[in-house]
């Protein structure tokens, strides 16, 4: 056990799903407790904000974390590498040659390029494609596995009572929460699966079917009809998408607030937050990614412009990212927790 | 939009001009078809009655006629075009059979006539090529009339013909017994009358066709068809029109009561859109003007293509590319007209097919082709501009001139590839790379294709795509997709305006080196129905042929190309021209060009490029700039050869690579830009170049520095640099790096 969770006051509590009990008393009253606690009321708690409160509480607690935020860059940096690297030597040796004819000059190839010239490196270069994705396959799953501990940092961090600065103390809130975490990842598995599994293969067929002569979309009677069902069908998955990695997150933000170990209760803690009040969350979740595509948004313009240069979204672009996720992650945690008792300050 | 009455009004003066050029007016009418057709109101049954009259035009007798009854490809699996598809590993079947019952030949008196099928081998019971029996020899020089009448069903789309099903769309093709061609073939006077193959298209001879067409009222002004449309009745539950047209080798139709038609004179188009090349123009006639075998050009004029309508169908559901359509229509029409010589005919009719019909798309007959589009295309997709100036292209290479589809199939993808990559680059700005979210495109591609593994790849968990185990004994094998690589899953975690490269243009000419990826086993002479496959028949009908005509014009340059090409067009004009006879124009029309000192030998270019399988790839292997020896002592007193100022010692090295043969122009740029230009005659597998004691560094070698060989296989290694262009590999692997990160930055949300 953590110093950690003797600062927090806060006892496991696996017994109560906070959001299944919710529906029946009110909000104030549905907490963890035991016997032994003095009432929640008298105590003081967690402050209850909007989602935007919520989120720039987030981001104030990432930003006043600048060695962390500093680190998770150069980590992001440091998992694009060999992606980069072989993209970069294979580049090295097919491009760097070439004298491309006075008409298709002046050209930057990071900018615009001669469509043939790709081709033909690429075509010389037959392993380009499986040596870049050769580098990248491992990264996806590890940055999968490493967010879950930044997630644990970002979550510990945000109900920690002294509110911890150093990197030390981020990471060992990640590996503390790091397997809690993981469980909830293998859990997840088989959902996504299931939800695909509902999308892309019988139940959607049987859908389309209703729909289209032999649920086929080229026989449908028109090609708006097709794109419609064929639309509403991605649209709808990647909602559910969204909303599975919610539920996730919903759990883990349950188990750190409620310093549960149990994945399978921390799924159903999760699930029933979702359920108790869906708009709200999509709308913190969403309200995030709407910080996060902005900030995208202005650097892509910045540098299309070239008011900034390229190499700087190599720092810039992922700072603001990690940032956003931070904010979402932190408040996510302050969201669940709120009208908790506060822990007392050591 | 201009009124329909106006534009017709302009169009019946204009067209009533006498037209120009020695362009042959008239086809040779070896065939003259009437036929009365009816559609039934299952909305695929037509009714038919053909009466046709063929002349023997060879010089030996024939006792029999040999007719393409294609229909029949689809009455079931017997036919030859399925046991071939089935081969080749394709076992599609149309959702319905089709086919063609024949029920009665005669002669025009009455005399019925024998007939039967022509079994082929590998497929027995195949039913598309029918004979019938003559009681007595047709003489050469003499015409037999033959009537036939005939019953047939149009499959749901499948291929390049049939209906959509429920909408009432109909794309007849193929639709009536043709007869097939009487000709010399193989040293012999024979009917040249293929089955329907999986690989091949068709063959027919010129002539008149009469359409006597009767349809459901529902079809009311929304049919098109080969021919000029003569007269229209309706009555109450149907219409009747009247389609008539010479010089023709097949005659299509299409309906559907959802079309919206437009039409529109070319004349007007090309006046009012401002695209009209005048500096072109000029050129073409400054190249012909000198030559006594352009003698009927007389001016710029009369290098214009005559106005034709063009009518457009639509679907209504596409009416945002309207105007794209009638645009890319009017600049072929402009451009084809200019190099080979006008469209002769006084409609063109553009066919937008119905969604659920699409496999008739793309496809061309005479005086009447198909485009095909999806909804969201940006506009440097030049989607549908592509498919539009392709399967207008047809109308000069199949239908103007009449190539056998059945061996030569290059001769008309081939030449009309080429065709259409040239109108491309004079119509619009290049099209660009894109990438789509919801069925809606946008500019930019990605610097690396995000990893993708099938089924049965462990890896797949790794890019958290599918859950893979394999065999446990006690649990078999388990494959579990977790995440569908959806079009808004994709933006989200690649963020295409961040990380990709925002413009990758393409020239149009210049993408045709794509198939130099394919094998090209077979050699372009080999008869299209006995290629490998259908890649082998993609590569070697397109793009490859098409690289060789754009290797020749660019080795004899453009102005004798532009003579050589008009040339071979006038005079193979409703004919059926060989591979021979275009080798025999470019023989003529190129004979003593020289590139550099070395004189082209076009029988030897022919051979390696045409009748066999040679492949063309020049190299620099090695470029070196050396102290000179004179100077040693000085290059030990300085740090680096890079500090020193010479003389050089330089050599280069170029290899030739493959097999074919061709002399080759080097460029060595040196250090103060100046150029030394000289040509190699790429004999020798390998050559070196010295200069020794020279004053400057090379910093480029090239060879083809003007692009001339397209089909030189490997541009990669056409020049070296004496300092490679790193910043070009820095910036990729730049965007590599940004779109790394995003890619990873979503991974680490995931699960
Ligand atoms: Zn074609």
């Amino acid at each position: 056990m953590s110093q950690e969770e003797h600062d927090s006051g806060l006892n496991p509590t696996p017994f109560v799903v906070d959001a299944v009990e919710h529906n029946s008393q009110p909000p104030n009253a549905l907490d963890s407790q035991t016997s032994s606690q003095p009432t929640p009321s008298m105590l003081p708690t967690h402050p209850r904000r909007g989602i935007l409160g919520h989120f720039l509480a987030g981001l104030g607690l990432a930003l006043a974390r600048p060695r962390v935020l500093v680190c998770l860059v150069a980590f992001s940096i440091l998992l694009a590498l060999p992606t980069a690297t072989t993209v970069y030597q294979s580049a090295r040796s097919g491009l760097t040659n070439v004298a491309v004819p006075a008409s298709e000059i002046p050209f930057n190839v990071a900018w615009s390029t001669p469509g043939w010239l790709l081709a033909e490196w690429k075509r010389e270069t037959p392993n380009f494609s499986s040596a870049a994705q050769a580098a990248l396959t491992p990264s996806i799953l590890l940055s999968s596995l490493v967010g879950l501990l930044l997630a644990g940092g970002w979550m510990g961090i945000a109900l920690s009572p002294r509110r911890r600065n150093g990197l030390l103390a981020f990471l060992r809130f990640g590996g503390e929460w790091f397997f809690p975490f993981f469980r909830t990842w293998l859990l997840g598995l088989p959902l996504f699966y299931g939800l695909t599994w509902i999308f892309w293969s019988s139940p959607f067929e049987w859908v389309l079917e209703q729909v289209v002569p032999e649920g086929k979309l080229d026989l449908a009677p028109s090609e708006s009809l097709a794109r419609w069902v064929e639309h509403g069908r991605e649209t709808l998955y990647v909602l559910g998408l969204l909303v599975l990695e919610l539920v996730l997150d919903l759990s883990r933000a349950s188990m750190v607030a409620n310093r549960g170990r149990s994945a399978l209760l921390a799924l159903f803690r999760g699930l029933g937050r979702f359920a108790y009040e869906p708009i709200r969350v999509l709308g913190f979740t969403g309200l995030g990614f709407v910080f996060e595509l902005g900030w995208v948004v202005a650097l892509s313009v910045l540098s299309a412009r070239g008011l900034i240069p390229l190499w700087s979204l190599v720092f810039l672009l992922p700072f603001g990212r990690i940032l956003c996720r931070a904010g979402r992650q932190a408040g996510l945690v302050m969201l669940v927790a709120e009208d908790r008792p506060l822990p007392e300050k050591a | 939009m201009v009124p329909r009455r106006i534009v017709l009004a302009c169009f019946y003066v204009l067209s009533a001009l006498p037209a120009f050029a020695q362009l042959p007016e008239q086809s040779p009418k070896v065939v003259d078809y009437t036929i009365a057709a009816h559609l039934q109101a299952d909305g695929r049954t037509i009714k038919g009655e053909l009466s046709l009259d063929w002349k023997n035009t060879t010089t030996q007798p024939t006792q029999e006629l040999h007719w393409h009854v294609y229909n029949n490809a689809w009455k079931s699996r017997d036919s030859l075009f399925m046991q071939e598809a089935h081969r080749f590993g394709v076992n599609r079947s149309p959702r319905e059979w089709g086919g063609t019952q024949i029920k009665e030949v005669t002669l025009k008196d009455g005399t019925p006539l024998e007939f039967s099928y022509q079994p082929q081998s590998g497929a027995p019971k195949d039913e598309t090529v029918l004979i019938t029996k003559l009681p007595k020899e047709v003489q050469p020089g003499e015409t037999v009339s033959v009537e036939l009448s005939f019953n047939a069903v149009l499959p749901p789309a499948f291929v390049r013909s049939g209906v959509d099903g429920d909408g009432g769309y109909i794309h007849a093709v193929q639709w009536y017994p043709k007869v097939g061609v009487f000709e010399e073939l193989e040293g012999m006077i024979q009917w040249n009358c293929e089955p329907y193959h999986y690989l091949t298209e068709f063959y027919a001879d010129y002539g008149s066709y009469t359409l006597d067409l009767t349809l459901p009222i529902r079809y009311a002004g929304k049919v098109a068809a080969t021919g000029s449309l003569t007269s229209e009745v309706s009555s109450e539950t149907t219409v009747q029109y009247v389609f008539q047209s010479d010089n023709v080798h097949d005659f299509a139709w299409t309906a559907d009561p959802d079309f919206e038609v437009i039409e529109i004179s070319f004349h007007t188009l090309m006046n009012e859109g401002g695209w009209r090349d005048h500096e072109e123009e000029e050129r073409i006639f400054n190249a012909l003007s000198g030559d006594n075998r352009f003698a009927h050009i007389q001016s710029v004029e009369t290098l214009l293509p005559r106005d034709t309508l063009i009518r457009l169908m639509l679907q209504p559901e596409h009416a945002e590319y309207s105007d794209r359509y009638l645009d890319a229509t009017a600049k072929s029409l402009y451009w084809f007209g200019l190099w080979y010589g006008e469209y002769p005919y006084e409609t063109i009719s553009v066919i937008d097919p119905a969604h659920n019909a699409r496999r008739t798309g793309g496809m061309e007959y005479p005086r009447l082709f198909t485009g095909g589009v999806r909804k969201g295309n940006a506009q440097r997709t030049l989607s549908p501009e592509g498919v539009t100036v392709h399967e207008f292209g047809h109308q000069f290479w199949y239908g103007l001139v009449g190539n056998d589809e059945f061996r030569h199939a290059w001769m008309d993808e081939g030449f009309n590839t080429f065709s259409t990559q040239r109108v491309k680059a004079k119509g619009w700005a290049p099209s660009l790379a894109t990438w789509s979210v919801l069925g809606n495109q946008y500019y930019g591609q990605a610097p690396v294709a995000y990893p993708s593994y099938g089924k049965g790849s462990w890896l797949s968990l790794f890019a958290l795509q599918r859950w893979e185990t394999p065999d446990l004994g006690f649990v078999g094998e388990l494959s579990y997709e977790l995440r569908r690589n959806t079009s808004i899953e994709r933006w989200a975690r690649e963020l295409p305006l961040a990380s990709y490269l925002p413009e990758v243009w393409d020239d149009p000419v210049l993408r045709l080196r794509g198939s130099h990826a394919y094998d090209w086993s077979d050699p372009l002479a080999k008869p299209t129905y006995t290629l490998q496959n259908s890649t082998m028949r993609r590569t070697n009908a397109y793009n490859r042929p098409a690289m060789m005509l754009e290797t020749f014009s660019r080795l004899m340059g453009e102005e004798t190309w532009t003579r050589a090409i008009r040339a071979y067009h006038e005079r193979y004009r409703y004919q059926h021209p060989r591979p021979k006879d275009f080798f025999k124009t470019v023989q003529e029309f190129a004979a003593g060009v020289t590139i550099g000192d070395q004189e082209l030998n076009w029988g030897e270019l022919w051979k390696q490029a045409y009748q066999s399988n040679d492949t063309l790839d020049y190299g620099v292997h090695r470029l070196q700039n050396q102290v000179s020896i004179l100077n040693s002592k000085q290059l030990e007193q300085e740090d680096t050869e890079e500090d020193h100022e010479g003389p050089w010692d330089v050599v280069i090295e170029l290899r030739r690579l493959g097999t074919f043969q061709v002399p080759v122009e080097v460029r060595v740029t040196w250090e103060d830009q100046s150029e030394e230009n000289f040509v190699w005659d790429g004999r020798d597998s390998w050559k070196r170049f010295e200069w020794p004691v020279h004053s400057l560094r090379a910093t480029k070698v090239e060879v083809d520095p003007n692009q001339r060989l397209l089909l030189d296989r490997n541009w990669m290694n056409n020049s070296r640099l004496d300092k490679p262009d790193d910043k070009r590999a820095l910036q990729y692997g730049l965007r590599a790096m940004i779109w790394a990160q995003q890619v990873l930055h979503y991974s680490g949300g995931m699960g």
